[in-house]
């Protein structure tokens, strides 16, 4: 499971996050939703230690990292071995091959042997319908077939949480569907997964729990039926005002 | 490079035609006006010319208060221009100045070509070595060096030294040649050199000097004597006659005398000066002589040679740059934040100042710093190394930046450490992108090889102007080392500009 206390975040004398508390259990997924500036992405990044903190904590499974950890504090790196990130342009290496791309981190990290890692990254990308793919380089891949091939990389260090940052911005909005169903078949092998996203539709159908921020704040949490259903906040009846959606309206499609 | 090769052909042809314009009337116009340019070189010129620092246009030195000498009995008023020793015959056959006087011995190449007066030195020239050496003569040089490790001796390229080691030492020395003669003397000085063989009154000027007062000996013998002269152009018959007659009274009146002997050069020999007999003999039998001209095919082993010294400066001193380059990028982006401004400054200084600078430096001015010299092949590659790995850094620098921040950011995500992201993600991306430009910069260090001739190194810059200044076969030379140059870089910015394209068509990434 993945568990922040706390976290306090400031850009000089601006706060961004004023004190956020979120715990994600094996199996569930939370999604984030907020206006722009509220602080979602930033207190994603803080769990891996992306951005550093000014204080709180940040625990995934026994391993814990508080605020003023340094860069290369191997707590961090271990932290960060277990919770994958699949970013929102991907970041694939753009001079490897799709299978090298998935290989490099647990032979050079996890000590793998190569002949290990292949059979590992194969399997993965059968998973992900790429095994006729490994061999090419990620430029020549559709968006879809990127964020496959960055969750396999992330799935390749066996994590035990995954965060994903705006997982469907870079795609195509038909595409929404599907990376809601791949983020469902991953939570059901017991990740915890965490969703920062602007698309209410997408958030309705991928988590399990919603968390509203707004002005570096969580202002409301819970079920994500009950919080759609009922919004408590007026931040949130504000963001569904703006997305076009009924407090009280059912997902579309 | 066809741009250098055409300039060179305009600037030969220029030559040529002025050099046919000024006719043999130097001397009539000398007396129009009471001026007459001379070339010398003062560039480590002691005793011949001596800068005057409180009267630059009034030089001190032995040669510089003979001409005056003589200019007073020609009641013309000589004026020197400075210029690179060997290259002077040169600037007289193109007409820059009319007459050259600087320890120009009396040697058939020069003496077919231009017109020698009569001599006004007897030089000898003298063995110096190192302070603990323990050869006793020339000969007993000659005798250690070829029976034990072979021995190298620095000359002043074309002197009359270069001939005598030349042709007494023929496989036995190995003859390191210099553009300058003290730069030799700093060398055998330093050690890395064996010796340096000297015209005599250089040898015994410098010795005395603080720099090598105690380090640098000679040893007593005198040998290979010659004569200096005066030379003027093959037409100005005119010019030569009034300073043969300007010569003799100043024996005659025993000027030339008290001038050497102010210096400590009058020595017996001199008096062979007043000996018409002899010089004349000496002059007549030197400008008869015919130089053997060789065809030019001749040549082109020592220009391959030369050519492949070249190639191995570039291809081991350009992988050296890049390594030394990249590692002072990556500290100067990721390294700790004290390290920062001193790599700044590493950068600066080197691209701030020139290559030849940084090359003496390290050859001649380390050495003292370090106590022991560095070979001139080792200073040349290190030199070049270091000075291209400032130009290299820029362009690893700019490289890495190119890679966008989310790269470090997944490596890191991943567990990598930053050292591993670097080198499996940043660096290689980045080096993929510095190729064209690295590519360009090795086409340009190929041809800063040539500086690397002002510290002894034979490459082919070197080759051709030894060539051309022993042969004066200049254009010859100069077209048969452009060639060679531009059949090696050619292909390298062919393949700079494939690899440039082949970048473009694959992006975007």
């Amino acid at each position: 499971m993945i568990r922040a206390i706390d976290i306090r975040k400031s850009f000089g004398t601006l706060e961004v996050l004023k004190g956020v508390s979120l715990a994600v259990d094996a199996g569930s997924i939370v999604a984030m939703i907020g206006p722009s500036g509220s602080g979602k992405t930033t207190f994603l990044r803080c769990l891996n230690g992306l951005e550093s903190f000014g204080a709180g904590s940040v625990e995934v499974d026994s391993i814990s990292i508080a605020a003023g950890t340094p860069d290369f504090s191997e707590s961090l790196r271990l932290l960060r071995v277990k919770l994958g990130m699949v970013f929102q342009q991907f970041q694939l290496f753009p001079h490897l091959s799709v299978l090298e791309n998935i290989v490099l981190a647990p032979v050079r990290v996890l000590g793998k042997s190569r002949e290990e890692a292949v059979e590992n990254a194969q399997e993965l990308l059968r998973r992900m319908g790429l095994d006729s793919k490994a061999g090419v380089r990620p430029r020549e891949l559709s968006g879809g077939q990127q964020q496959r091939v960055a969750i396999a990389r992330a799935l390749a260090m066996k994590p035990s949480g995954l965060l994903f940052d705006e997982p469907t911005s870079a795609l195509d909005p038909r595409m929404t569907v599907e990376v809601a169903s791949l983020i469902r078949e991953l939570s059901g092998h017991g990740l915890a997964i965490l969703v920062v996203t602007h698309d209410m539709n997408f958030a309705r159908r991928a988590s399990d729990r919603l968390a509203v921020f707004h002005q570096g704040l969580i202002v409301e949490e819970g079920p994500t039926a009950q919080v759609f259903d009922n919004p408590q906040s007026d931040a949130l009846r504000e963001l569904f005002a703006h997305a076009d959606i009924g407090a009280s309206g059912s997902p579309p499609g | 490079m066809t741009i250098r090769i055409s300039f060179l052909l305009v600037l030969c042809l220029g030559l040529s035609v002025r050099a046919q314009e000024s006719g043999g009337e130097a001397l009539s116009k000398a007396r129009a006006t009471g001026v007459i340019r001379f070339g010398a070189d003062m560039e480590g010129g002691a005793p011949y010319f001596i800068p005057n620092p409180k009267d630059p246009a009034n030089p001190g030195g032995f040669e510089a208060d003979f001409l005056k000498a003589l200019g007073g009995k020609l009641g013309i008023k000589p004026e020197l221009r400075q210029g690179q020793w060997d290259q002077l015959p040169r600037l007289m056959a193109k007409g820059d100045v009319d007459f050259i006087c600087n320890g120009f011995e009396l040697k058939p190449l020069y003496a077919s070509r231009y017109r020698a007066t009569r001599p006004y030195f007897r030089y000898r020239l003298a063995l110096m070595v190192p302070g603990n050496s323990p050869a006793t003569s020339w000969d007993d040089f000659l005798q250690r060096s070829s029976t034990g490790r072979k021995m190298s001796v620095g000359v002043l390229v074309n002197s009359a030294a270069d001939t005598y080691a030349t042709e007494t030492g023929a496989g036995k020395i190995e003859i390191v040649r210099f553009d300058g003669a003290t730069d030799a003397m700093m060398a055998t000085r330093n050690g890395q050199i064996d010796a340096t063989l000297q015209d005599e009154p250089a040898a015994t000027y410098y010795a005395a000097q603080p720099g090598f007062t105690g380090r640098l000996k000679i040893t007593p013998d005198r040998f290979g004597p010659g004569w200096y002269v005066i030379y003027v152009r093959k037409e100005d018959a005119a010019l030569a006659e009034a300073i043969d007659q300007g010569i003799a009274a100043l024996l005659a009146d025993g000027t030339l005398q008290r001038i050497y002997e102010n210096y400590g050069l009058w020595h017996e020999d001199q008096a062979l000066l007043s000996d018409d007999q002899v010089w004349r003999a000496d002059l007549a039998a030197t400008t008869a002589a015919t130089t053997a001209r060789p065809p030019l095919r001749d040549y082109i082993p020592m220009l391959l040679k030369a050519a492949a010294m070249t190639v191995f400066l570039s291809v081991t001193s350009m992988p050296l740059a890049m390594a030394i380059g990249l590692s002072v990028a990556v500290g100067r982006l990721y390294g700790p934040k004290l390290l920062r401004p001193l790599l700044v400054v590493y950068v600066e200084f080197l691209r701030g100042t020139p290559l030849m600078l940084q090359l003496f430096f390290i050859f001649y001015i380390v050495p003292e710093i370090l106590g022991f010299g560095l070979p001139a092949v080792v200073a040349a590659i290190l030199g070049l190394a270091i000075n291209y790995s400032a130009y290299e850094a820029e362009i690893y620098r700019a490289g890495l930046q190119a890679i966008p921040d989310g790269q470090m950011e997944a490596g890191l995500a991943l567990g990598m450490t930053r050292r591993q992201t670097l080198r499996h993600i940043i660096i290689p991306q980045a080096t993929r992108i510095v190729i064209p430009p690295v590519t360009n910069d090795f086409i340009a260090l190929f041809k800063d090889t040539s500086v690397c001739s002002v510290i002894t190194v034979v490459e082919l810059t070197k080759q051709y102007s030894i060539l051309a200044n022993s042969t004066l076969r200049v254009i010859e030379f100069a077209i048969m080392a452009s060639v060679l140059y531009l059949m090696m870089s050619w292909p390298l910015s062919k393949f700079a500009a494939w690899y440039e394209r082949k970048l473009e068509a694959e992006e975007p990434r």
